[in-house]
């Protein structure tokens, strides 16, 4: 089984879909603690499903669908901002979007009967078809996520420990959260080339969810989560193969035996 | 001595709830004062007001000093029980005054979630300290703090008034305020009493009503 593995990663694809597939998983696992800390969780899912949408319009009319499915995930983003602001509760507003974006979809096929294979393909992801663009893109996206850590780390730090103690006292916590929502989207669609539409959440939220149970602050909270979450995906790839199952259903796997295994071991901890 | 806050007119409602009506006061620089009142009188929405954080829907409210100047301590129980960081993650200057001042050295290493209460109340004083705050709001800070820590804590509110800082305090431990406040403001939606301690308890029947019995160091509502 290990010769197989090792022929493996001798094919092109395969390395492609290996730095590819860690590169994103570095994204989700960066942005996700701060997400989960800010009961936001479910807006990655919320988002992807809206992004099925716009891929469906972006195939109707002919844009590339990626392209469509960022527009609408950003939009998708600030909608969800404004109504939390209008005192619209976070679970309902990215319910509502959920919903929109997949009843745009289901629309959008019952017009236009013929590429829903392709609409398919985006709904389990395959990491394994990611073409140089994609890692381009996803490569540009983790400088960029790793730039707005840089700038605005403290300022989201303390939004997440209090919002209102941000507002009075970091001047900038304003913009960090318009440059966190926008990477939140970015980072939703590259993981839709991954992992697909339907497991994109489990990208941004178990890493995280993981890293709280081990970490002992805030930083080490970040630096496990985008750790553990590049190596699970690695891992996942890689033994995709010899067992011949989808690779985005081993990686949400083996992030759900690690949370497990990190569970107990905070259990035992305590 | 100029009002550091003056409050006029003001009226707030959620929806068609009317939390504050027609409330009108002000605070001189350098006093320490007690706002009280009864549960859901408006006390929470009347400081977030001052902070600028809601907008009243007539009246108005003047400060003689920038809103970075207000020092803000929200209540503990704001915080998240899963925050993940450190008492020194959160401060922008670990060397800070503040760290001194409130005596939380031996702290910085340790999740806040995993302090006590007293302890969580320093850190959260000495975040808003970092602002060299010329106003501090206080909201309720003391819940959930045992006796000692809370001797402590008002020790610290007074010496950080004796340095000249004017401080609001939302309370509902009414017994501790004739020693340690200056001036108490009493509310209830459209009822607004200021005077000092000594005339507590005839605020409180306006408040409350005639039938209020305030016994030292108990509240009713």
């Amino acid at each position: 089984m290990v010769s197989i593995m090792i022929d493996f990663l001798g094919y092109g694809f395969m390395q492609k879909a290996l730095l590819g597939g860690i590169v994103i998983a570095l994204c989700c696992g960066l942005i996700g603690p701060f997400l989960v800390l800010r009961r936001l969780s479910l807006l990655g899912d919320g988002l992807a499903h809206l992004a099925f949408g716009g891929i469906a319009i972006g195939l109707l009319i002919g844009i590339e669908p990626i392209i469509a499915a960022l527009i609408t995930a950003v939009l998708g983003s600030f909608f969800v901002r404004s109504l939390i602001k209008n005192n619209v509760y976070g679970e309902s507003a990215i319910a509502l979007i959920l919903s929109v974006g997949v009843g745009i979809g289901i629309v959008v096929i019952g017009i236009v009967r013929g590429f829903n294979i392709n609409l398919y393909s985006y709904l389990i992801g395959s990491v394994l078809a990611l073409s140089t663009i994609d890692i381009l893109l996803a490569i540009l996206f983790l400088v960029a996520t790793i730039t707005f850590l840089i700038f605005f780390y403290k300022d989201m730090l303390i939004t997440i420990f209090n919002d209102e103690l941000a507002r009075l006292s970091r001047k900038r916590s304003g913009l960090a959260n318009f440059f966190f929502t926008l990477l939140t989207a970015m980072a939703v669609v590259i993981s839709i080339r991954a992992v697909g539409i339907l497991l994109v959440s489990a990208l941004l939220v178990l890493p995280a969810l993981i890293a709280l149970n081990l970490s002992k602050s805030f930083r080490q909270t970040v630096i496990i989560s985008s750790l553990s979450a590049s190596i699970i995906v690695a891992l996942g790839i890689i033994i995709s193969f010899p067992l011949d199952i989808p690779p985005s259903g081993s990686i949400v796997l083996l992030l759900l035996g690690c949370f497990l295994a990190t569970q107990f071991y905070r259990k035992a901890n305590v | 001595m100029s009002p550091i806050v003056n409050v006029s007119s003001l009226s707030f409602s959620y929806g068609s709830v009317k939390v504050l009506e027609n409330i009108s006061f002000s605070i001189e620089e350098r006093d320490f004062l007690a706002i009280i009142g009864p549960n859901g009188s408006g006390k929470t929405t009347l400081i977030k007001i001052l902070l600028g954080f809601l907008e009243p829907i007539s009246g108005s409210v003047m400060l003689s000093i920038p809103r970075h100047s207000i020092g803000y301590v929200p209540q503990r129980y704001a915080i998240d029980r899963n925050f993940p960081g450190t008492v020194e993650e959160i401060f922008s200057d670990s060397k800070s005054d503040a760290i001194e001042l409130t005596r939380i050295k031996d702290l910085l290493k340790k999740k806040f979630v995993n302090l006590s209460g007293g302890h969580q109340q320093r850190v959260l004083i000495a975040m808003a300290l970092q602002q060299n705050p010329k106003l501090l709001i206080l909201d309720e800070p003391t819940a959930g703090v045992d006796v000692h820590a809370q001797q402590s804590f008002y020790g610290l509110l007074t010496k950080l008034n004796s340095h000249g800082i004017t401080i609001i305090l939302v309370t509902h431990e009414v017994g501790v305020i004739p020693t340690l406040v200056k001036n108490v403001l009493c509310i209830n939606h459209n009822v607004c009493c200021l005077g000092k301690p000594e005339s507590m308890p005839e605020m409180l029947k306006q408040v409350y009503g005639p039938h209020f019995v305030h016994h030292h160091g108990e509240h009713h509502d």
